[in-house]
């Protein structure tokens, strides 16, 4: 974890405006959807940016779309540019640094660049910033040529002509050795402390002498009057050639003798758990060092976790511009076009023309978190992860209140980021504390990398993808993923920029040549599109976490034929709701309003075709916590939450009111949700083509702890015939309510039993129901169950409860805390009781699967002491 | 489960109700159909439709309002076995193509013949050449659909979403169409009943259209 110096007073990071060349109105692509903005094909591209991260390039952090095709891109600042450390009066206290190791630092970021096949194009004095406590040079501004698509976008000159190749200025080409040249002509100023001269000191002058095509290197450089070091005529030699094709490559270069002293950089890696091969321990004595901690905030936090601090404070890149003065607001009447001909054309007077139509980086400072964070103690910076994660003292209180509160408190924020952090580091060792600090909430920030890590993604997962031919062709498929994805929520700038499209079309044609069993059907782009906006830099991750996502909760949706695994999940589904709000679910019953007609999109797409990326963000932070049918509880949370609603509305409203998702609050749906799936017993969601067989839910319970009134041991051939004995849905239907497995009632029982014996009460009391006449009862029958015949009424006409076994279990009937298990003789007498338990909305009402047969098979039953 | 039938009686206004649902090929604009027809918006970026979605609206022709309970499929091959859910019981379909793209036609030709088979024999099917306003791009000629139609004994237009060329048109026209009598209050303005999906996928028998 080494330092980082950002300087907190000059600032630490900055932005670049850009005016985007705009389109004329009313312009229709080809396939009849108008013209995607300049500002917004911007935006797609910088995520291949933003994944960057060198020790000799500036940091991008951030693109912001203003109004009139502004473009503001937050990257990395450095208050001293080479241009400045050159210059008469260069800036004092900066460590001794030598023309050569500029040169190489300058040469190792181009290299890292190139390597990725961008382009930087701007390579000058000014782009080159200077690091105050290192030293260290590193390239800034390199991204625009590449965002603005080699330029097309924008209305100027990417770059400095007076340092371009030849090849850029005679026939506009420019590949990745015209930045070689621009090096050349950088070193060739730094040689000669400030621009180039020669007699008439015209740019054409200056020009002619550069491309000469006869000259050597150290006659322009005497022409120039350029005091030539000898020890670099070698590398001016290799660079600073006409043909692009003879000129070197930033690797051949890096290989000169000149540069066989030169360190590389110190790169601090950006997080990146999942290709770690080994995991980061640090412990905070090998790091808290006095002299480091003056300034903790700055350097021990990397530049991304600032910028999103100040973010969370309430910082605004848009107004800082403004207070630059460079975002005006026009008044309305100038923006009146002053020609429009009848064919549509509008012309407009163009507005300011100087205004972003550069690439000037101006500082943003951050004071306003380092005043906040002033306070905050060393520890938080490096918190201990080895032994026990805990909250300090005032944020324990903190963590309990709603989402939004939490994060705009920026101190919890960084609490929450290093501590996530650390664990990462430590990932896949930590998973289980990143799980448990995940289901208090999910810093921003790092949410990208926690939810690859709850989806245990693993691997070489780059390699992984690489593999899959993504240029297959699918024949029809393509066609379907063709007219999805221009419909994939396109308010997402990101996803509505080419690049965004593009993206997202290989990682579904990745996923569906990847599954040769399974297939494309509409809704899986929905259900990218989370993981590749918060994975847009990396889509080999993004692709690892959509895979295990589908696999664990949607498996056998995406099945050629998936009516049965359809059929099953919203049966069972509906026996959910029925479980916790008998009375909503028959009204919803009793009207048609059955889940295939408005909860195929919910289940399908996991919700992300009826929510905004935001709130899924929510959704899933909690989702990605619980097992396969975690996502039956926040539909039925769903349907709980406008129950009053659903309840005084008949069919049409109720399918109209689906129709939009209603505004529901997700922070509810989500506690809501977690109740209901922390008192349902595990099987009752049992479904036979989850993909998971959720086996721990299946498995017997522990060995008794000696001497218990419940404790069964149950052998494994016994379990797999009760498991395998399960019904169809179609069967299933005729069931009014919920199935458990015997195992789950064992557990449930033992459970009760071992809070009791330590003299708590457990959550839930559990009312064992046995339906068989008296005798039979009596013979044998389950310890403490409720002996309720079938034949019996439950209640005299008069409304009395016709046995004490009754009035017991009708105080139960509306018990949130109670959970009602019925075991009858048979499927007919069963269903009967059951029925009847529903007609009186008896909340938490299951069935034991088998029945009293399971019980005795099982050896569950004693007879009557 | 079968539903019951809900009261959409004589009790309301004496307004007709209808189930209409809209069957074609995806994205060739029927989500965009309804959004034109039922709340006189276009979005260049229209989601796709997951399942179905359920929207009403009403027209008054020669006097008599016309309630619409309108279903809007989703198109792709995939979802067709839930499609007879949604036409089963329905009094008109309106069938979607686009006039850029032969094959939607070619779809739409096929919607034709399952609904001939499968769905009420009185049901009132129209033919809608939707994107009109791409007609400079245009795969299918106006005279093929027209003929089509004709053959089949289907109402025929050529719309557009984007512009709203047509769109109630078509609708006005479904219900001129339909009867003005009251509809027998059986089960046929019932929606839908997803027990006897199976069936109809199997090529059930012939008038499955109203059970009970
Ligand atoms: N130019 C044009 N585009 C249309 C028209 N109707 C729909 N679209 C576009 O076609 C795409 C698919 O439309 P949609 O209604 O979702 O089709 P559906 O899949 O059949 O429901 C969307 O991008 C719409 O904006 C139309 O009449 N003209
Ligand atoms: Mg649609």
């Amino acid at each position: 974890m080494a330092p980082h110096g950002h300087d907190l007073v000059t600032g630490c990071f900055g932005v670049v405006p850009l005016h985007v060349a705009q389109h004329p109105h009313n312009c229709i692509s080809n396939n009849g959807l108008p013209i995607t903005h300049n500002s917004v094909r911007l935006i797609g591209r910088y995520a291949d940016l933003s994944a960057l991260s060198h020790p000799n390039i500036c940091k991008y952090l951030d693109v912001i779309r203003g109004k009139g095709e502004l473009v503001a891109v937050v990257q990395e600042y450095h208050d001293i540019s080479l241009q400045q450390l050159i210059s008469k009066r260069p800036p004092s206290n900066l460590p001794a640094t030598s023309t050569k190791q500029i040169v190489f630092d300058i040469t190792s970021g181009l290299h890292y660049l190139h390597s990725r096949g961008i382009v930087n194009r701007s390579v000058t004095l000014q782009n080159v910033l200077i690091e105050r406590n290192t030293g260290t040079a590193k390239l800034s501004n390199f991204g625009f040529f590449y965002l603005t698509m080699g330029g097309k976008a924008v209305d100027f000159f990417v770059g400095d002509m007076a340092l371009s190749a030849p090849e850029v200025l005679v026939s506009k080409i420019s590949s990745t050795k015209c930045d070689i040249w621009s090096l050349a002509v950088v070193l060739l100023c730094l040689m000669n402390k400030g621009h180039l001269v020669n007699e008439s000191s015209t740019f054409a002058g200056i020009i002619k002498i550069l491309f000469g095509g006869q000259l050597s290197v150290r006659e322009k450089c005497s022409q120039l009057s350029v005091q030539l070091q000898d020890q670099f005529v070698e590398f001016l030699e290799k660079s600073l050639v006409i043909k692009p094709s003879k000129r070197a490559t930033a690797e051949q270069l890096l290989k000169l003798d000149i540069f066989s002293e030169c360190k590389p950089g110190n790169h601090q890696d950006e997080l990146y758990p999942f290709a770690l091969s080994k995991a980061h321990l640090v412990t905070a004595n090998d790091i808290l060092d006095e002299s480091e901690l003056e300034e903790p905030l700055s350097r021990a936090c990397t530049l991304v976790e600032l910028y999103e601090l100040w973010r969370m404070a309430g910082g605004d890149v848009l107004a800082e511009l403004e207070k630059f003065g460079l975002v005006r607001g026009s008044i309305p009447i100038c923006d009146l076009p002053l020609v429009v001909l009848p064919s549509g054309e509008i012309y407009k007077e163009h507005r300011d023309n100087i205004l972003g139509q550069s690439q000037t980086l101006y500082p943003i400072s951050p004071s306003l978190i380092v005043k906040r964070l002033a306070h905050v103690e060393p520890e938080v910076y490096f918190p201990l992860t080895l032994t026990k994660c805990k909250l300090a003292e005032g944020m324990q209180d903190m963590a309990q209140l709603p989402t939004v509160i939490k994060e705009r408190n920026i101190e919890y924020q960084l609490h929450r980021i290093k501590l996530f952090t650390a664990l990462l580091h430590g990932y896949p060792a930590s998973i289980d504390l990143i799980r448990n600090e995940a289901m208090l909430d999910v810093p921003p920030l790092l949410r990208r990398y926690v939810w690859s890590a709850l989806l245990e993604v693993k691997g070489d997962i780059d390699d992984y993808y690489n593999k899959i031919d993504k240029t297959q062709s699918l024949g029809a498929i393509d066609r379907q993923i063709d007219v999805d994805i221009p419909r994939c929520h396109q308010y997402n700038h990101f996803l509505s920029s080419p690049t965004g499209h593009e993206k997202l079309r290989r990682i579904l044609k990745a996923w569906v040549i990847d599954h040769p069993d399974l297939t494309y059907w509409q809704g899986l782009d929905s259900l990218a599109a989370p993981f590749l906006v918060l994975h847009s830099g990396n889509e080999a991750l993004a692709y690892a976490s959509l895979k295990t996502f589908v696999r664990k909760y949607v498996n056998n949706f995406f099945l050629n034929d998936n009516s049965h695994v359809m059929t099953e999940y919203l049966w069972v589904f509906c026996q959910l709701v029925m479980f916790h709000d008998p009375e909503l679910a028959l009204h919803l019953q009793d009207m048609g309003f059955i889940p295939e007609l408005y909860a195929i999109p919910w289940f399908l797409t996991m919700f992300t075709h009826v929510f905004p990326l935001q709130k899924i963000f929510y959704l899933w932070d909690t989702m990605l916590l619980g097992n396969s049918s975690f996502p039956m509880f926040l539909g039925a949370a769903v349907l709980i939450q406008v129950r009053e609603t659903l309840l005084s509305y008949e069919f049409n409203e109720c399918i109209l009111l689906f129709s939009d998702m209603p505004d529901v609050d997700i922070d509810r749906v989500i506690k809501d949700a977690m109740r209901m799936y922390q008192i349902t017993p595990m099987t009752l969601t049992y479904r036979k083509h989850s993909y998971h067989q959720q086996e721990n839910e299946l498995l017997p319970p522990k060995p008794p702890e000696g001497g218990a009134k419940y404790s069964y041991t149950f052998s494994k051939t016994f379990l797999s015939e009760h498991v395998a004995s399960f019904p169809d849905t179609a069967e299933l239907k005729e069931d009014s309510c919920g199935r458990i497995f015997i195992q789950d009632l064992a557990k449930l029982l033992r459970y009760q039993e071992s809070v009791e014996k330590r003299g708590g009460t457990a959550s839930s009391t559990i009312v064992v129901v046995d339906i068989r006449s008296q005798d039979v009862f009596d013979v044998g029958h389950l310890p403490d169950s409720l002996n309720v015949p079938i034949s019996q009424d439950l209640v005299t006409p008069d409304g009395q409860p016709t046995s004490p076994q009754v009035h017991t279990l009708l105080r139960h009937r509306r018990k949130r805390d109670s959970l009602t298990v019925v075991v009858g003789p048979n499927e007919g007498a069963t269903r009967k009781f059951c029925k009847m338990l529903m007609g009186l909305h008896f909340l938490h009402v299951a069935r034991v699967h088998g029945g009293t047969s399971a019980l005795s098979q099982a050896g569950m039953l004693c007879a009557t002491s | 489960m079968s539903g019951r039938p809900r009261q959409n009686g004589p009790a309301q206004a004496k307004a007709l109700q209808f189930k209409l649902v809209l069957l074609g090929e995806s994205a060739v604009g029927k989500s965009s159909l309804v959004l034109r027809f039922v709340k006189g918006q276009f979005h260049e970026y229209q989601e796709t439709t997951i399942g179905a979605a359920f929207l009403t609206q009403t027209v008054t022709v020669d006097g008599v309002t016309v309630k619409f309970e309108i279903w809007d499929t989703a198109g792709q091959e995939r979802y067709h076995s839930l499609a007879p859910m949604y036409y089963r019981g329905a009094q008109a379909a309106i069938i979607v193509y686009d006039i850029t793209n032969r094959d939607t036609f070619e779809r739409a030709k096929s919607w034709v013949k399952e609904l001939d088979r499968q769905a009420r024999k009185d049901i009132v099917i129209a033919l809608a050449g939707n994107k009109f306003d791409l007609s400079n791009k245009r795969m299918v000629e106006v005279e093929e659909g027209s003929a089509y139609a004709q053959e089949h004994n289907l109402i025929f237009m050529e719309t557009s979403a984007k512009t709203g060329d047509n769109v109630s048109n078509v609708f006005v026209e479904i219900a001129k169409m339909l009867p003005k009598v009251e509809p027998k209050p059986n089960n046929n303005g019932q929606t839908v009943r997803i027990d006897d999906n199976q069936e109809a996928q199997n090529g059930g028998g012939p008038g499955c259209c109203s059970k009970n």
